[in-house]
């Protein structure tokens, strides 16, 4: 079973150099009713030996939850946050809210190694190993998931594989510059969203490419976003793990798909 | 004793809460900034004396953090500023709305120094206020450009 499982990840496209600049997996849940504010520093006082340094937020909200996050937000004694504890080297973050535990890894430098969701997976593990400790710890009660998330977010900067808007076609196969009449000029900007249903389990793809510029070196580049959301089959870990699992094929699948072979082979391709 | 209701900050309302780590600033959000960046790079092509006063060329230090600073403030209520080459070889951003106006100006040995201005009568000395911005300088700029468009 387990060489079945190697052989299927073996599978999967993988590049030598490929565009991601953060990768992040994580869990949602039910909002945990009986967390507070006062939890995140108790939460933190356990993990800051490797995390020791921390900023607040504000909370990621779900479309379908911004009723009753609103709701919660008028309430005059408990405000919604989320929090963000790094590491020293501010290369990986884990993100906690009342319903989300988050875990990023980010590349720092163009020449850092890519850390693959193999060589992540393990860290996620052993950080949610420790916050389920401290939620039984707390008698916060047991988490209630309901959906296992994993993210890659890629930089494909102009001048590598694109110029102009026009262009995209070549990163894109699915997406051409042709008009009815040619009435239009070349696009100055194009983004594009787009939704997919995943086959055999419950849950949807997202790929947003949007145009950017990169605040750390005001460089141009087109923001491709690929998010798996899956549903768990419960929410033991070995179901956690399964879904991320689920979703991370997802990921890289759609990944693939969704862009051409000529930027493949720009990224390294090895399977 | 009474309690304020708490209510979420301009700052998170323009840029809204996400998962993702690494900082981009969208161009359908504010699609001035390219222009603002090709402007700013642009000064390089000034010679020394550019002003007929002996200044030098403008510093590329000045330049990058100029455009560093213009890509991570960036926001949809935001218009595009006045770019101009300052003496000594810095960047100036000018900001005007309504009856407020920003200037920040990225010196080559890497400050940011700011004078943000209100109403018309600039004999009073509460209506200016100038300084250097230092600790995490594109926060602190994001806050004074949010006060220049009105958000209180």
């Amino acid at each position: 079973m387990l060489e079945r499982i190697a052989a299927a990840k073996r599978a999967l496209p993988d590049f030598e150099n490929p565009p991601a600049v953060e990768t992040l997996m994580g869990v949602h849940f039910a909002p945990i009713e009986k967390w507070k504010s006062p939890h995140f520093g108790l939460f933190w006082a356990s993990i800051k030996g490797d995390y020791p340094r921390v900023e607040t937020q504000p909370p990621v909200i779900q479309p379908a939850a911004v009723e009753g996050v609103l709701s919660r937000m008028q309430s005059p004694l408990e405000f919604p946050l989320r929090c963000w504890f790094f590491n020293q080297d501010q290369t990986r973050l884990i993100q906690v809210q009342s319903n989300l535990f988050l875990h990023n890894w980010r590349r720092t430098a163009r020449g850092e190694k890519y850390l693959h969701y193999d060589d992540l997976r393990p860290h996620f593990e052993r950080e949610w190993h420790q916050f389920r400790s401290f939620l039984q710890q707390e008698s916060l009660g047991p988490v209630k998931a309901s959906t296992c998330e994993v993210t890659y977010v890629n930089h494909i900067d102009r001048g590598s594989g694109w110029e102009t808007f026009a262009d995209l076609s070549k990163v894109f196969p699915n997406w051409s510059p042709a008009t009815s009449h040619n009435v239009l000029p070349s696009p100055e900007l194009v983004a594009i969203n787009a939704s997919y249903p995943l086959k055999d389990v419950e849950g949807h793809l997202q790929i947003s490419a949007q145009p950017a510029v990169r605040q750390q070196d005001a460089k141009e580049t087109i923001q491709l976003t690929v998010t798996a959301r899956c549903k768990p089959s419960s929410s033991s870990d070995d179901d956690l793990y399964r879904g991320l699992d689920e979703a991370r094929k997802w990921v890289v699948l759609g990944f693939t798909d969704f862009t051409s072979p000529r930027m493949h082979e720009m990224w390294g391709r090895k399977i | 004793m009474s309690y304020s209701v708490l209510t979420p900050t301009l700052l998170q309302i323009e840029k809204p809460a996400q998962s993702q780590w690494s900082k981009v600033t969208f161009l359908s959000a504010a699609p001035w900034v390219l222009e603002a960046l090709d402007l700013i790079a642009a000064l390089g092509n000034l010679p020394a004396n550019w002003d007929g006063y002996g200044s030098p060329r403008i510093d590329i230090r000045a330049r990058d953090a100029a455009r560093r600073f213009v890509a991570s403030v960036a926001f949809q209520n935001l218009p595009l500023p006045q770019i101009s080459p300052v003496l000594g070889g810095s960047v100036g951003l000018h900001w005007r709305c309504g009856d407020r106006e920003l200037e920040f100006t990225f010196q080559p040995d890497g400050r940011i120094e700011f004078l943000r201005v209100l109403g018309a009568d600039l004999d009073r000395d509460e209506n200016m206020e100038q300084g250097t911005l230092s600790h995490e300088p594109q926060t602190a700029g994001l806050k004074l450009l949010l006060w220049m468009v009105g958000a209180r």
